[in-house]
Formats: structure tokens, sequence, C-alpha cells
């Protein structure tokens, strides 16, 4: 009866968002119907550049680096990072258009449950961003999305667990030899008690060289945790075929 | 469509404007009310189950007609059970207890003030001492002789039987002693009496409601009013006002308020002492919003050159309020979540120093959403945005549909948004450099989407406010932003603040150089008539068509189209102007004075008289001519008068007509043939600037307007010697016949020149209607007379005086015949129809009839 309640109050709440913002496509910012869970309309959704395969991420990030190297247990990436996929994580990242995270968290839960059984993991983290670059966005990206993704999926976030202790230069402006030394040691977990034994999945973005994923799992890792399953919302494809 | 808050907006104003229509048109809006509601929610609940079967469907419907209903009820029930506390007491000697709810407002000998009325006690009439035995009675009582400041005692001796008999049976009832609630204008005589916000007072004097639209064309002053929450009315002395003291603890509203007022005044403080008084006192406007200061011949300038917006606080300095405080607090690196509350409260402390002006407000709750929506992390949508604010507002105050200031906020801004895109996708491809085609997609849109409502309220089409715009808008944001540096600075150092004077200064000259000079320049304004609603509707179809759906949809039309869409509108419009009218004749209500319009079937236009106070200046903005006659002439459609008739040359005929003459293209004027001495000069000046043809006229004389109507003049007589006249009895009479219909219009002749008509053999003096003579004086509508005329229906053209106009015995008399009487002092103006055999008569003021 209470739940009833608390249920209803919450649907009229979001009734009531959407009343006084009206959810848009976030591709081509078409009005969406109340009712469109996604916030992708249905002509852009068949543009989006979904991955089938995910397999290959983890192959070619294992052949340039060695095998003990590789932290995570797996790797998951929604859609390629390119077309209106790359112009929207763009304008979400860079443009402060924070309201996209809801829309990547849908469209990469949606995809994740159909090949993961979403019971097995105990936390969801997402690479921490630093304050100093956190406080100029205003928003840490991979935080929205996977807290989002952490409601979708009934998991709860535990972001907090992951700090980001070294101040390092934006990935993306940096030669790929250079991006493995900037990411190196910039990452800690503050409470290694409640990581131990956990089966973790951890959340970004945009994958491109992986390091920033695979630095993340080090420590997760080295603190203990048992599984540590990467997933992000694109990956650029063409810079890993270079690998 | 998936913005449904548009559709909701859309829907609570036709729920205000239908409660209007209602209120308008029937006694019983409630009745009516409940049945349109009722049988809405019924068809709307019908249509989706049975029909759509949509649950979707159902709930939009739903909403539609939730927000007709609360839009209808606010407008009848709660505002309207307000108001009608009040009328009970219009013209009552009452005590008011209140406290200050807005700034000092200085309007001529005057300091107003907006009062939040807690009680209200009547005190002035013995015969309701006896219901109010309280100890606030009698300190009302003692000022009881204070009145006499003269304003009121027309309204007191009108409605005292209705509003005491009306208040004894509320006091019955056992409810609160008389209006609680609801808002109050004082108007104190002086300008010493400064009071703060929140300050406690108890004022007595005579409470007066506004008056409703008088005339056609002219201000409804109470809709006015009542769109800034205000129903009732007082003027009052400074002795009247006592200030309780010590007030009890304020609410935190008034506390902030007042903390809003300091603001300002240091604000102002700062400005002025930095400044010459001209730029000072435009930059003081345009970050204040308070405009008491500016001149009014700038202003003027201002208006004219279609520059009036920078004067008015809105959407520019609300982000020129967030910008900084959301750049700070961004590198303080407080989270939204913290930081944009407190940018709300800036944000609303900014609008206690401007006062809740609708286009601040507007702009406020739009830039709430959008910093709601930074904390909730959903991206604001502006047309949405812009219907929330509409829907707070109206909400919040229902009458502010009818304010102007409201309209062209949301119409300049609504069409910002909407057409402003295409504008500048339509001008790209032109050869404009960059940022004029900037500038002008603003600029446009906004002008184009207010046109209609400057023409609708201001009777004026500011051509050259695009050009002035162009010119003002580099400038505008970079004065204010200037000001707002003066003014936080001016606080710390005034030599701070006079050092980016200097600089401002130029800004704010150039920004005065160019509206005097935009408005100045020939052909800057064009004077219209007030477009008819259907042309409006038009107007805005095809703004709407070019500019958003064709460009949108990326429709393609044919240039045949155009033009057959072109040679329609305008064989509509010519098909429209052919149709025969009929005779129509109004008396408008001009107070103690005449004036009637006549109108003929095939569109000759006649002004008789034109009212006027006694020694006013004709030619003021606030004369009889400018504020009533031109305004209804174009209400009217009228920019071209045949005639205009002068009775006689007394001011409260003639003084109205005198600015008629001087702005309006009048074929003739018409005179008495019979002159006592200089009376006329300033008119026939007027005549003789304007080439107009001067006639003098006498008995015999006659006219033809057009096909079927003939004028006959009567009076005065031919053989009329110097000095045997008076100058009433030198008064034109004429009759105006068409076909079977004969109305006499007789000035202000008394019993002689009755006697002589009602003798004359020459004349058939009896008519159909009679305009009695001298405003129902006892000099005059002498039984003899009246009874040769023998009217169906008598018009009295009468307003406060006094002489005891109209007399009860004339008055009498004229209703022992039998005759119908229409008084403009009860009835408004009275407007005639007929179609040469009926004769149709309706009034402006329903509620007030006699």
């Amino acid at each position: 009866m209470q739940e009833g309640i608390i249920k209803l109050a919450a649907r009229i709440i979001d009734y009531i968002n959407k009343l006084v913002f009206p959810p848009k496509c976030i591709f081509c910012s078409e009005l969406l119907e109340y009712k469109e869970k996604l916030e992708i309309c249905t002509k852009c959704i068949g543009k989006v550049p979904l991955i089938k395969d995910n397999s290959v991420f983890l192959k070619s990030f294992m052949h340039g680096v060695d095998a003990e190297a590789v932290w995570f247990d797996g790797i998951f990436c929604t859609c390629e990072y390119k077309g209106i996929v790359k112009e929207a994580i763009i304008r979400y990242k860079y443009f402060g258009k924070y309201s996209y995270y809801r829309a990547f968290a849908n469209l990469t839960a949606q995809r994740l449950k159909a090949v993961k059984n979403m019971d097995e993991f105990d936390m969801v983290i997402s690479v921490p961003l630093h304050k100093r670059k956190e406080r100029t966005r205003g928003y840490n990206q991979s935080l929205l999305i996977s807290r989002e993704l952490g409601k979708i999926t009934g998991i709860p976030d535990k972001s907090r667990l992951l700090a980001r202790i070294r101040h390092t230069d934006t990935q993306s402006l940096l030669h790929r030899n250079e991006r493995y030394i900037n990411v190196k040691d910039a990452f800690t977990v503050t409470d290694e008690n409640e990581v131990e034994g956990k089966s973790i999945l951890l959340v970004d973005d945009v994958l491109t060289t992986g390091y920033t994923l695979n630095e993340c799992s080090k420590v997760l890792k080295k603190a203990g945790a048992r599984q540590v399953y990467a997933v992000v919302v694109a990956a650029a494809l063409h810079d890993i075929a270079q690998l | 469509m998936k913005r449904y808050l548009v559709l909701f907006s859309a829907s609570l104003i036709m729920g205000i404007i239908s409660a209007d229509a209602a209120q308008s048109c029937t006694t019983k809006p409630h009745v009516y009310l409940i049945v349109t509601i009722v049988s809405l929610l019924f068809i709307c609940v019908f249509i989706s189950i049975f029909i759509l079967k949509s649950r979707q469907l159902m709930f939009v419907l739903l909403g539609l007609a939730i927000f007709y209903a609360a839009g209808a009820f606010k407008y009848i029930h709660v505002d309207n059970a307000i108001v009608r506390k009040f009328e009970c007491l219009d013209g009552a000697q009452v005590l008011v207890r209140g406290r200050v709810y807005s700034r000092p407002e200085f309007k001529g000998e005057f300091v107003r003030y907006e009062i939040a009325v807690e009680e209200i006690m009547p005190t002035g009439n013995q015969d309701m001492s006896s219901s109010n035995d309280r100890g606030i009675a009698s300190a009302g009582n003692r000022d009881s002789t204070g009145m006499g400041i003269g304003y009121n005692a027309e309204t007191n001796d009108r409605h005292d039987t209705s509003s005491s008999s009306n208040y004894t049976a509320g006091s019955k009832s056992g409810s609160k002693p008389g209006a609680d609630g609801g808002k109050m204008l004082l108007n104190v005589y002086g300008h010493d009496l400064l009071l703060d916000y929140g300050t406690r007072v108890n004022v007595s004097g005579v409470l007066s409601v506004p008056k409703t639209r008088r005339n056609p064309g002219s201000l409804d002053y109470k809709k006015y009013l009542a769109s800034f929450g205000i129903s009732a009315t007082m003027y009052a002395k400074r002795s009247n006002v006592e200030i309780e003291n010590p007030g009890p603890s304020s609410p935190i509203a008034g506390i902030l308020a007042r903390i809003g007022g300091k603001m300002r005044e240091r604000i102002q403080d700062a400005i002025v002492s930095s400044l010459p008084e001209n730029q000072a006192v435009i930059l003081a406007a345009m970050l204040t919003g308070c405009r008491d200061n500016v001149p009014d011949d700038m202003e003027e300038n201002f208006n004219d050159s279609g520059l009036i917006h920078i004067l008015t606080v809105s959407g520019m300095h609300v982000g020129f309020i967030i910008l900084p405080f959301a750049f700070i607090f961004k590198k303080l690196g407080l989270r939204k979540q913290v930081a944009n509350p407190v940018i709300i409260l800036i944000l609303f402390l900014y609008i206690l120093v401007t006062g809740p002006q609708a286009p601040v407000l507007r702009a406020a709750i739009m830039a709430s959403t959008v910093l709601v929506g930074q904390m909730i992390r959903r991206e604001a949508d502006t047309l949405t945005s812009i219907s929330l604010a509409l829907i707070v507002l109206l909400l919040w105050r229902p009458h502010m549909l009818f304010n102007a200031g409201f309209q062209l906020s949301f119409m300049a801004t609504g069409s910002i948004v909407l057409f402003g895109r295409n504008t500048k996708n339509l001008l790209k491809s032109r050869r404009i450099p960059g940022y004029i085609s900037d500038a002008l997609a603003t600029i446009l849109p906004a002008q184009a989407g207010i046109l209609p409502l400057t023409a609708v309220h201001f009777n004026k089409l500011p051509v050259i406010s695009v050009f002035a715009n162009l010119l003002a808008a580099p400038v505008s944001g970079a004065i204010i932003i200037l000001g707002m540096a003066m003014a936080v600075l001016g606080q710390v150092s005034i030599h701070l603040s006079r050092l980016i004077g200097y600089v401002n200064n130029l800004l704010l000259s150039y920004l005065l150089f160019v509206s005097e000079a935009t408005a100045k320049m020939p052909f800057s304004v064009f004077r219209v008539t007030t477009p008819s609603i259907l042309l409006i509707i038009i107007y805005y179809f095809i703004l709407w068509f070019l500019l958003w759906f064709k460009p949108t949809y990326k429709v393609r039309v044919k240039w045949q189209y155009h033009a057959i869409a072109v040679i329609l509108v305008i064989s509509l419009a010519i098909i429209a102007g052919m149709i025969p009218g009929e005779l129509e004749v109004v008396f408008l209500d001009v107070g103690e004075g005449d004036c009637a319009f006549i109108k003929t079937p095939s569109g000759k236009t006649l002004l008789i008289d034109g009212g006027g106070k006694k020694g006013s200046d004709p030619g003021s903005a606030d004369s009889m001519g400018n504020r009533t006659i031109i305004p209804f002439l174009l209400e009217y459609g009228i920019t071209r008068l045949d005639a205009v008739v002068a009775t006689h040359a007394h001011d409260d005929h003639l003084n109205g007509i005198i600015p008629v003459l001087e702005q309006i293209k009048v074929e003739m004027f018409i005179m008495p043939g019979y002159v006592i001495g200089d009376e006329f000069d300033r008119a026939l000046n007027a005549c003789a600037r304007r080439k107009i043809n001067v006639i003098p006229v006498r008995e015999g004389d006659s006219m033809l307007l057009g096909k079927d109507v003939r004028i006959e003049i009567l009076n005065p007589p031919a053989g009329a010697k110097n000095g045997e006249l008076s100058l009433n009895n030198s008064s034109i009479v004429l009759i105006l016949k068409y076909r079977d219909v004969e109305i006499l219009f007789t000035g202000d002749i008394e019993g002689e020149i009755e006697a002589r008509l009602a003798r004359s053999i020459l004349h058939d003096t009896r008519a159909d209607v009679l305009k009695v003579p001298h405003h129902g004086s006892d000099t005059s509508s002498t039984p003899v007379f009246l009874e040769k005329v023998h009217p169906k229906v008598a018009v009295v053209s009468v307003g406060n005086n006094n002489y005891g106009h109209p007399s009860a015995e004339v008055m009498d008399r004229l209703a022992g015949t039998g005759t119908k009487i229409f008084r403009t002092d009860l009835n408004g103006a009275v407007i005639l129809g007929s179609n040469g055999k009926r004769i149709r008569i309706k009034v402006m003021c329903k509620d007030r009839q006699g």
C-alpha cells in the first residue's frame, strides 16, 4: 500500500518533470512521447552505430600489452564512437549538455542486460574525475551515467570508493604512449574493505586505448576485487584498429 | 506537439477570456462557468474513453479542462469576491487598516502607495455608527470632516444609498468587518509622507472603486488596476494617514522588500551622484525599473522610437544578474544543487528592487526553470518555460492578461523564440553583415510580434523602431553592465562609480540621442486606428505561416498561391467595407460636458462637441481630447471627420475639440453664426493652421450627409442681434433626420430658446431621441419644450459637477412622459444604432444603470 503511494508519487513527479522539461531526442532534439524511456527518437535509434561483437576490444587491447598487465575481466561497449554518437558525446562532455546522461545510461543498460546477467555485480563504480576538472565542467560525466545505470539495474553505485589522486592531462589530447604514463598511478581505492571480494561494474563514457579503465581495474583488483567488468558508452574502433 | 504546457497555457488564457466575456455578458457568470466547465470535463472524458481510447490523450484533455477551469475560477470567483467586497463600500467614508505594499510613487502632487488591506470599517455615515462600536471607529470619525479634498464628493452622493444598505446586510451575516484581503491604491496629498514597505497604517477617507471602461477606446481603469491586484482607490490628506507605531513585526516578505527598497535607494543615490541628470535618470530607470523620475517628453521619445523596452527591467537584466554569480559559484566549486537556489534567491531579491512587473517576473521564472533544470539535470525548453511563466503569473493574477506590459513582454519573447532562428536563416541568404543580421534576428521578430499590440493599446505604429533598435542594441547591454558595476562600486567609493560613469555617460548620451533623433524623425510613428480582432488573427496567422510553419517544414509555396492569398484577403476587406452600415450615434461619457459622434450609413462622420474640463489646457496629454475623444475615434477606425460641430464655446463643449482639430483630418468646422467675443479664437487658429473650412451656421441652414441623412440647424436664431443672447443660448441646436428617425441635439440652450423652438412653426422639433439640454439643468427642459419634442429616449450627458446637474425635477418630468432616460454618468457612453426605423441602444457600463 505504502509502496504503491510512493510509486504513484514518483510517477506524478516524473510527469511534472516531463511537463516542465519536455524530453527531447539527444541526437536531433525532436520532442518525444512521454512514455519513451530512452530519450532517443525512433529515427535516430536506427542511426546509432551499435556494436554487435564486444570481444574485439579485449583481444586488441591484450594484443598491445602483456597478458598479465590486463586487469579487467571483460569489457563491454555499447556503440561506436563516431557519427551522431560522437557528436552527442562531445556535446555531453564539453558543451554542458549534462541531461544526456539518462539516454546514455538507458541505452547502455538495455544493451548490457542482453548479454550479461546483472545479478552477478555487487556495485557500479565510475572512473573518477579530478576535482579541478569536475569543477570547471560542472559535473562528472561518467558518474552521472554510472548512477543512472545503477538506478536502472538496481545495483548500488559506489563511485566514492575510487578516487583520482593525481591531476592528469586530458587523455584525448595525448599520444598513445603518453597516455599510458599519464594515467599511471593516478587512482586509488578509498576503502579497501568494501571492495574486497566484490564483483564490480566499472563505467566510463568513451574508450580509446583502455589505459584509464585498465589502471582503475588495477587498483580495484589490487584492493581485492573479485571481478572487474568495464562498460563504456562508446568505443573509438578506429583507434583500436590502429593497434 | 508534445509541449503540453504550451497547450495548457493556451487553455488557461481561454479560460480567463471566457470568464471575462461571461462576466460582461451575464449577471450570473458563476452559473455559466460551472455549466461550461462541467460539460467540458464531461466531453473530454467521453471523447478520450469512448472515441480515442487513449489514456495519454485523456490526461492531456483533462489537463486542458483543468487549466481552463482554474483560469476561469480564479478570475471570476477568487478575484471578484475581493472586488465585490470593496464594491459594497464604494463611495463610503471608511477607515482602512493595512500595510504599505509598494515603494512610494510620485504622481503629480501626490505620493502613491499600494496598501494591502487587512481591515476596513465604514465610518462616515451616521446610520452606520451603530454597527461598528469598535474602538477604531471613533478614531475614524475624528477625521470624517477631513474628507474635504473634494475628489470624492460625487461618488459619495451617488452610491450612498446602495453602499449603506449593502454594508448592513453584510454585517448582519456576522462575517468579518468589511472587506479584507485585496489591495487599495492610496494617494496621499503632498510629497512629505514617505512610508517604508510593510509599515502598518490606518487611513481614513472615501473609498472608491475604479471605473470600468466608460467609452469605446478609453482605458478600462478597473481592469488596469486589477492587473496589479488593486481593487479600490482612496485620496487622503497627510493628516488622515496614521502610522501604527511601533508596528508589529512584519512578515519575512516585508523585511526582504524593505531591504529591496533600501537597495534601490542606494543604487539610485550612487547613480545620481556620478552622472549628469538626464543620463542618471535613464540609467536608474534601466536598473531599477522605476520610471517616476523620467521626464514625460523623454519617455515619449523612447515610446515613439520603440525603445521603451530598454527602460523596462526584463530578460537582459536577469541574465546579467545571474551570469556573474553563476561564474563566482562555479569558481568556488559549489555544486549546482547548492549554488542555483542561492542564485534564484538573489533573482527574487532583485525583483524586490524593481517591483513585481510582468517582464521581470516572466524573465525570472524562465531563468529559474533553467536553473532548476540544472539542479535536476534536465534541459529547459524555452517555449515551455515561457508557458510556465505565463501559467504561474496568470494563476497568481489572471487580470494581468489584459495588461499591455504583460502582453508586450510575452509576445516579444515568444516571437523571438518562435521566429528568431528562421528569421536568421532568411537573413543569412541576403548579403547583410553578420552582426547586423544577428541583431535583426531578434529585433525583427520581436517588433513583428508586438505590432498589433501597439496598434491596439496605443494606436501607434512605431515604424522607426527596427532602425532605432538596431542603433541602440549594441549599447544597451553595455550600459546595464557598466551601470550595475557603478551601483555596486558606488557603495564602496563614489569615485570608482564616477570613473565608470565617464564611460557610461558617453553610451547613455548616445542612447538618449538615438531615442530623440529617431522619435523626431518625420514619419517615425504612424497613428493607426484600432485593428479588428479578425485582422489581428489574420496577421498572426500570416506571421506564423511565413516565419515558422513554412521554414520549419520546408514547405514550398508557388508564388501564385501567395498572390491568391493576398487577393483573397484584400477582396475580403473590400467586401467587408462595402456592407452598408447603419446610422450610429455615440454619446460619449466626457464627465460634465457634451460629446456626441455620428456615423451615417454611407460612412460620413460628424463630431458634435468634445467635452473638456473647465479651465484645463486642451493640449495636455491628459486632456479630454487626447485621453478620450481621439482614442475613441481611432477605436472606431476614424482618421478623418467630415465635420466637427462646436455648439458653443464653453470649455465643457469646446475644449476636447481642439486636439481633434489639431491632430485629425477634419473637412469642416461648424460653429454658431452668433459669436459674442473671442471665445472661439483657439479653435479658429487651429482651423486656419490646418486649413479647415469654418462654417458659421444659423437657424434655417441645413446639410446633407450622404444619402438619406439630413441635418437642420434650429438655433442660433437667424435674426439675433449682438448682446441679445447668452453664450448658452447661442448654442447650435440641430436635428438629425435619417428616414423615420430624428435625433435632436440641443447644446446648452435654456428655457427662452426652448420656448422659441416649441412655438416655432418653421421647424418640426418632434424627435425620437433628445440630447437633454444643458446636462439636465433645471433652467432647461421646460414642460412646453418636452411636450413639443416628445422624445422616446432622452440622453443626459452629465458628470461630476457642483451645479446639481441633472436636476431631479427634470428627470421626473422626463420619466413622467414615459421617456426612457440614459445618463452618461451612470451608463458610460450611450451607443445608438438605427436602420432608419428602429433604434437600438447599447450602454458601456451595465452595472451602473440608474
